[in-house]
């Protein structure tokens, strides 16, 4: 009797398992799986989904620290524009807009800036901001070694407080991009109390809308409303912002769909579609001002032949890449710096011609002699490079980088491809000239600035060769070391020439493979409004509010 | 009575003995790492003076003997030093990610053993019947699907399409409805290990002479199967199931990415990738700990279901 009951509980349970998995590949299908019809994915309220009183974003890297005089990653940048405001403020186009200061007047050709501060605003500590504030968060970049010290000392001599609402900075010499400086996520204002007593390194006082609740680091970071925020017109609309850490790409956007949280940054390409075919949520593309760049050792043979390097750029194609790897976000690079960098000029542009490209390494010297596919100089060497990439840093990066090995064995060269960890690899792309062997590796960057000044300068300058500055590839030319250092005293419409004529002479020498603008993505409830952001690749919560 | 003493008092210095050598590598990482232990510990970003005033405080220019030994004096003392990136208390950092990771694996291995056993069992009571090659298929499907798309199905049926489970904790606060879907992506996986194990061990069981003789006396099957045979039958299986609660306690860490879960895998991989030496070390002694303390319940575990075990004080 016993075996008839235990073969009916198996045969229950078995059934129940094979209805379940069915069940369950049916469900994925429909529901996440390939091809998506718009339809009954919306997000609804679940147990944990936030009210209008919170705004719940999904991020995929914890912030590093508070203190964002001491920061150079973008989650603190982006976290901490809740909490710290600006003398100046940066608008969607790149412009400057008064922030903390109302406005400014220039003196000696640009040597000396004279702010007008705003009157009314207290930090969250119930300290006043004036000018006296002002001097003591400079002073902090300009004496600590910080690691945003080196943003202003180069060009900041003195801060002087003219009265209580007016402070006069004195450069050192006129310097045309000191606003966007002034405008950079490290340029926050902080309470001087904090900077005095306190630590702004885990406990942030700033003059913004929204202030620290809490931290737990890995997990999530809880800003509440601050409820004596100087700008009335727009104070804060949440009660609470959570930012949580989610690590894992597609979990960030399964979680607006599920309506576990508001917004998700950073959607993999491969489903902004499916994402904004659903109900509820939109995906925005942004263009940023980061470029990707194969960078080349211009030091080691053959790659010292600018032709090499010419050719190397008209071998890859890089409309492909954006169309296959990027989903079509992204663009071709026409200059060092992306078109919304302040001071970006068109320099030229690469069009994918692999014979142009066999042209050019054969004027150099390599043509494949014996026929088997792989192209050789006089001697008889055969033309090998390694290509090092990070994986996952970049949306793409590894995809990219795995494209190009390809462009680059079809024209003959041979090329192994090399992963890195990103912590190890930054070291190693730091070392000098004699301390590496590095040919080419897949790099990006984006002035945080938003001026051309920092997308050109620390990679193109002579002076800035690893480990001194971030001139990875030790490009040198005289004539744009001359352009670079004098567009810094420049201001207007001469200091943009000058930029230009930089740019198209580092295009043309080609010290990079000049790859891809990224265009960011990030999705967002459609009750979300009031989110705008910054090509630095920074979002902007801090006007946020709920609709409907 | 004195054998079960001798057994738990045996079980218990064993015990000791292995935190003792897991306390000893934990100290020792930091010495064997090349460099300077006590920049190490402070990290690249910290100047001279910061990394001497550490050297000094942490008496890492003492002989190492006496360094172990001030370990030890601060561990016990609930001094577990403070993170190189954060520079928070590490202790603070762990015991949040700990319980969290705690939770999940109680339940998950719990949720594991609830499906495994009775399907391991129901295997081996129809051997070799279309049942018994269901239920090792499964067990099949279970160990090769990677976890992750077990999570990623479960996040995308369950919060996606039908919402009624949340995929992750937004307030930090992990209660039973946080635990259910990564709980379940865990039970999954580690129920079909079990499932075999129990089978196979089940199948041994049955053909012992004990079990022929029971029957032969006329005590009834189910009484013979479920009685006598499943409890000595259980034997290996716990131990297969104190190692996957030691494997879950070590963290998930794919489930915990995929659900985006605060618990201690996560935070041991970010650690070691962030180069925060002082939370590794705490991390891997907390998970030791546990772990040891696992394995010495099941030891404990065994003398309860096997009497023979008790009787001998311990030898099989």
């Amino acid at each position: 009797m016993h075996r008839g009951i235990s073969k009916t509980i198996s045969g229950i349970i078995l059934l129940l398992i094979i209805v379940g998995i069915v069940a369950g590949v049916y469900m994925y299908q429909s529901g996440g799986g390939g091809k998506q019809q718009s339809s009954s994915s919306s997000p609804s309220q679940t147990a944990t989904a936030a009210t209008k009183d919170t705004l719940v974003i999904a991020m995929g890297t914890d912030i590093v620290t508070f203190d964002l005089h001491d920061a150079s990653d973008n989650p603190s940048y982006m976290v901490g524009r809740m909490i710290y405001e600006y003398l100046v403020d940066l608008d969607q186009n790149m412009k400057i807009k008064p922030g903390l200061a109302t406005s400014w007047d220039i003196k000696d050709n640009g040597s000396v800036w004279i702010f007008h501060l705003r009157k009314g605003v207290y930090f969250q500590d119930g300290t006043p901001f004036n000018a006296y504030a002002v001097k003591v968060n400079f002073d902090r970049l300009l004496t600590h070694k910080l690691k945003r010290s080196s943003l202003f000392t180069p060009f900041i001599k003195e801060v002087k407080v003219v009265d209580n609402y007016t402070v006069e900075f004195d450069l050192k010499k006129p310097f045309g991009a000191f606003l966007y400086h002034l405008a950079h996520g490290a340029a926050a204002i902080m309470s001087p109390k904090s900077i005095q007593n306190g630590d702004p390194k885990t406990h942030p006082v700033g003059t913004g809308p929204y202030m620290l609740e809490k931290w737990v680091p890995g997990d999530r970071i809880v800003l509440k409303a601050n409820p004596n925020y100087w700008n009335k017109a727009k104070a804060p609309k949440f009660k609470e912002v959570i930012f949580k850490i989610v690590p894992d790409d597609q979990t960030r956007m399964r979680l607006l769909q599920s309506g576990d949280v508001d917004v998700a940054l950073r959607i993999p390409p491969q489903y902004v579609k499916e994402l904004n075919q659903t109900n509820g949520i939109t995906v925005y593309v942004k263009p940023t001002n980061r470029v990707i760049f194969i960078g080349i050792n211009n030091l080691k043979p053959p790659l010292n032949d600018k032709r090499v390097r010419q050719a190397l750029n008209y071998a890859v194609d890089k409309e492909a890449i954006i169309k296959s790897v990027l989903f079509g976000y992204g663009e071709s690079a026409t200059s060092p710096i992306a078109p919304l960098t302040h001071g970006y000029c068109k320099a030229g542009y690469y069009k994918y011609d692999p014979d142009k490209a066999k042209q050019l390494l054969a004027e150099a010297g390599w043509k494949d002699r014996d026929g088997d596919g792989i192209l050789e100089n006089a001697q008889g060497e055969k033309l090998h490079l390694t290509l090092w990439t990070p994986r996952g840093r970049y949306v793409g990066d590894y995809e990219m980088a795995q494209a190009v090995q390809q462009y680059l064995q079809a024209i003959g060269i041979k090329v192994d491809l090399q992963v890195w960890e990103w912590g190890s690899y930054v070291k190693e792309l730091f070392k000098g000239p004699n301390q590496t062997n590095r040919e080419l590796f897949l790099i990006g960057w984006a002035p945080s600035t938003g001026d051309a000044d920092w997308g050109l300068r620390p990679l193109f300058y002579s002076k800035m060769w690893a480990p001194h500055g971030a001139n990875m590839w030790f490009y040198k030319n005289p004539q744009v070391d001359d352009l670079l250092t004098k567009q810094i005293q420049l201001l207007g419409d001469q200091r943009l020439q000058a930029l230009c004529q930089a740019q198209k002479l580092i295009y043309d020498d080609a010290p990079t493979i000049f790859m891809v603008v990224m265009h960011d993505t990030f999705g967002v409830k459609d009750n979300v409004k009031g989110i705008t952001y910054l090509p630095t690749e920074i979002v902007v919560f801090k006007y946020a509010y709920w609709e409907g | 009575m004195a054998s079960i003493t001798q057994y738990l008092f045996k079980r218990i210095l064993f015990l000791v003995i292995t935190l003792i050598g897991a306390s000893f590598i934990v100290f020792m990482i930091i010495h064997l790492l090349p460099g300077d232990p006590a920049r190490i510990l402070a990290g690249p970003e910290a100047t001279q003076q910061e990394v001497e005033i550490l050297r000094h405080k942490l008496g890492l220019d003492k002989p190492l003997a006496v360094q172990y030994v001030d370990f030890m004096a601060r561990l016990l003392h609930g001094d577990f030093g403070r993170s190189i990136v954060t520079d928070k208390p590490v202790g603070e950092l762990i015991t949040y990610r700990f319980i969290n990771t705690l939770k999940l694996s109680v339940f998950g291995i719990t949720l594991s053993a609830i499906i495994g056993i009775p399907l391991g069992v129901i295997a081996a009571l129809n051997r070799n019947k279309w049942i018994d090659q269901a239920v090792m298929g499964f067990a099949i499907l279970g160990i090769s699907t990677p976890i992750f798309v077990i999570a990623i199905f479960l996040m995308l049926v369950f919060s996606v399409k039908w919402h009624i489970l949340p995929a992750t904790s937004v307030t930090g606060n992990i209660g039973f409805e946080q635990l259910i879907l990564p709980g379940i992506a865990l039970a999954l996986y580690g129920a079909a290990p079990i499932a075999r194990m129990t089978r196979a061990s089940m199948l041994e069981t049955l053909t012992q002479e004990y079990v022929r003789v029971a029957t032969s006396y006329g005590i009834p099957r189910r009484l013979v199967i479920y009685k006598y045979a499943l409890r000595n039958a259980l034997i290996p299986v716990v131990t297969v199931i104190g190692l996957i609660f030691g494997y879950l306690l070590a963290g998930a860490v794919i489930t915990e990415t995929v659900f985006a879960f605060p618990g201690l895998g996560r935070l041991l991989i970010d650690a070691i990738f962030s180069r925060d030496y002082p939370v590794v070390q705490i991390g891997i002694l907390f998970v030791a700990t546990t772990f040891a303390l696992v394995n010495t319940l099941v030891d404990i575990l065994y003398m309860l279901i096997d009497p023979r075990i008790r009787v001998s004080g311990g030898s099989r």
